[in-house]
């Protein structure tokens, strides 16, 4: 098996004014690049990168079953990658990095939160592209997502499944998942690539947290339409008609806010929730658990 | 002199042809009309119900009175000034209605959907404060007296302009002015705590 | 710190988004017809033309009592024989001629970042 040797960071910072001009990237760019690799599924290529625990390459599948099976190409090498695992709802997969070496991992930043469009480059094993972040999605049509994405605008073509997104600062805030749109693709946040990782890593799958609430998709105002009794919900003192304001970092509006706040609970650490009561706004400390 | 020429009723063909029967014409102002008048006539009642109920009365009101409407107004005005007597009467006879508390409509304002903006790219954060805001204002709303409520209404709601509230309520412009800047005072001190809190 | 006017007034504008869900006023204007059909068929033609009786009066000034009620009685007469008995109410159609009734699409929460437009979710109650 031979694996392409790729040149180590500290060696390549003295030469990047000058890769930079070679590649014809803009000298005064600010994005530092992080080095994904081409993967090969069943299904089709992805890009997979080292993901926030360096010993884990991530990537996304189509959702295929055989998900499992992934090629690493290298120039003329093929080399299998041995499966760790995934999670069914973000179609995030990973696999043992092969080059574990933390100096060569990739930078995550911890979570992605700007409300505003910006500027991000697409960064995949083949090419960099330009985008722009355009807006949060939590909603497509009348589908209610079960966590929010960011909603990329590409003008020369989509990169695929698993491209890193980095920002100014050359961290990596999302992944792509796949195109919406001609010009325009989804990715998954980085919060949420952080969130599943942890998860893999302890338990080789996501285990989501459980509160014992409900509420209605039918609804736009997140009003809680039932607490099941003995629930963390039930013993913290969330009532019925209660209204979700805020669940830990994540202010919420609205049905599909509270779907994308309730993604982000970890059994057994607590968190924060915020409701509304008789116009009243109180907090409870709430420990979800397994489920 | 001149008499002064007045625009043309946009809704003119509509009318003369409901007025003639044309049942599909009449539909169709509903449907014109229907959100606007929704928007006023909740925001008066903050009850699901009793909004529908209402609009029926009005609709129904309208329909019935279509041969008398001699154009001297434009449709708009009309069915506005009916929407407001209509409503100013209901409320009238809510007030003397046994069991109707202000917490029955406020829960009724929190569970109803159409309060939540739709905008789906709203800052979430932004729009929970907003929300919280919405529900205080409408209480505060509701605490109006209903000629204070209407006016309100009316000027920051639908967006009307002191002369035309003036002609759907049938009266002066210097009265309407002198009901908003009191509602508006009552309003302002309503919603202090909120504010400080918020921003 | 108090809202300023224009403040109140901003939040107040936003309501001007308020209307209902989508398919209301399909329903309601099918209610407005069913109305509309059962006032027209509780008007039997006797108290049809009792109305217009009536109406016609209350533009008559008093001093013209008299000959009004001579009049009143010709009419009566002639309008119970015209007006046919158990007279058939145009019936309206059951539904608005130029509007579609679309119902109301149901949200449904997908379980995974299944995007394809086939992919059906959960409607209903969610746990969390």
């Amino acid at each position: 098996m031979v694996i392409n040797n790729r040149p180590r960071r500290l060696v390549a910072v003295p030469l990047l004014p000058a890769l930079c001009l070679v590649s014809g990237l803009s000298a005064i760019s600010s994005f530092a690049a992080p080095e994904p690799i081409k993967v090969e599924f069943p299904s089709g290529t992805a890009c997979a990168i080292s993901s926030p625990d360096p010993g884990f390459l991530v990537s996304v599948h189509s959702g295929a079953s055989n998900s499992s099976k992934a090629t690493w190409i290298g120039g003329s090498n093929r080399t299998s990658l041995e499966f760790i695992g995934d999670d069914k709802i973000t179609r995030l997969c990973f696999f043992k990095n092969p080059n574990p070496d933390a100096s060569q991992a990739a930078l995550w930043a911890d979570d992605f939160r700007s409300e505003n469009p910006g500027a991000l480059r697409a960064i995949a094993y083949s090419r960099t592209t330009d985008c722009t972040f355009q807006k949060w999605v939590t909603q497509i049509g009348d589908k209610v997502l079960p966590l929010g994405l960011l909603s990329v605008s590409f003008q020369n073509g989509i990169p695929p499944a698993g491209t890193p997104l980095v920002d100014s600062s050359g961290k990596i805030v999302g992944l792509i998942l796949q195109p919406g749109s001609a010009t325009m693709a989804y990715a998954i946040p980085a919060q949420a690539v952080h969130r599943v990782v942890q998860d893999i890593v302890a338990h080789r799958k996501l285990v989501k947290g459980w509160l014992g609430i409900a509420l209605s998709p039918g609804s736009q105002i997140p009003r809680i339409t039932g607490v099941l009794p003995n629930s963390p919900a039930a013993d913290a003192g969330i009532l019925e008609n209660d209204i979700l304001v805020k669940a830990g970092a994540y202010p919420i509006a609205r049905y599909p806010d509270a779907v994308n706040a309730l993604f982000y609970t970890v059994p057994g650490e607590t968190t924060s929730l915020q409701i509304l009561r008789n116009n009243k706004r109180i907090e409870y400390q709430v420990t979800p658990i397994a489920k | 002199m001149f008499r002064q020429s007045r625009p043309p009723d946009p809704d003119q063909d509509l009318v003369s042809r409901a007025k003639n029967g044309d049942t599909r014409a009449f539909d169709a102002l509903i449907l014109k009309y229907g959100d606007k008048l929704f928007g006023l006539v909740f925001s008066m009642t903050s009850h699901k119900e009793d909004t529908h109920d209402l609009l029926q009365e009005i609709f129904a009101k309208a329909y019935h009175s279509l041969p008398k409407f001699k154009g001297n107004s434009t449709f708009y005005t009309w069915i506005y000034q009916i929407a407001t007597n209509r409503t100013l009467n209901f409320l009238k006879k809510r007030k003397n209605r046994a069991g109707v508390s202000l917490d029955d409509m406020e829960s009724s304002v929190q569970q109803d959907p159409a309060l939540i903006d739709t905008n789906t790219n709203a800052n979430p954060e932004r729009q929970s404060s907003i929300n919280e805001l919405q529900i205080r204002l409408n209480e505060a709303m509701m605490k109006l007296s209903e000629s204070h409520r209407m006016v309100v209404t009316l000027f920051d709601v639908q967006g009307m302009s002191h002369k035309e509230i003036a002609t759907v309520l049938n009266s002066s412009e210097g009265t309407i002015r002198s009901r908003l800047h009191y509602a508006h005072l009552q309003l302002q001190s309503a919603l202090q705590d909120a504010w400080d809190e918020r921003f | 710190m108090k809202p300023s006017v224009e403040q109140i007034s901003n939040l107040l504008s936003q309501r001007s988004d308020l209307r209902p869900e989508e398919g209301y006023w399909q329903d309601f204007l099918r209610e407005f017809h069913h109305n509309q059909r059962v006032e027209a068929a509780s008007k039997s033609a006797p108290a049809a033309f009792l109305d217009r009786f009536r109406s016609w009066f209350s533009e008559v000034s008093p001093s013209k009592w008299a000959y009004g009620a001579g009049l009143a009685y010709a009419t009566a007469t002639i309008a119970f024989f015209l007006v046919p008995r158990g007279a058939e109410v145009e019936t309206m159609p059951s539904a608005p001629v130029n509007h579609q009734v679309v119902p109301a699409p149901t949200m449904e929460q997908l379980e995974q970042l299944n995007l394809d437009p086939s992919t059906e979710g959960n409607t209903g109650e969610q746990v969390f």
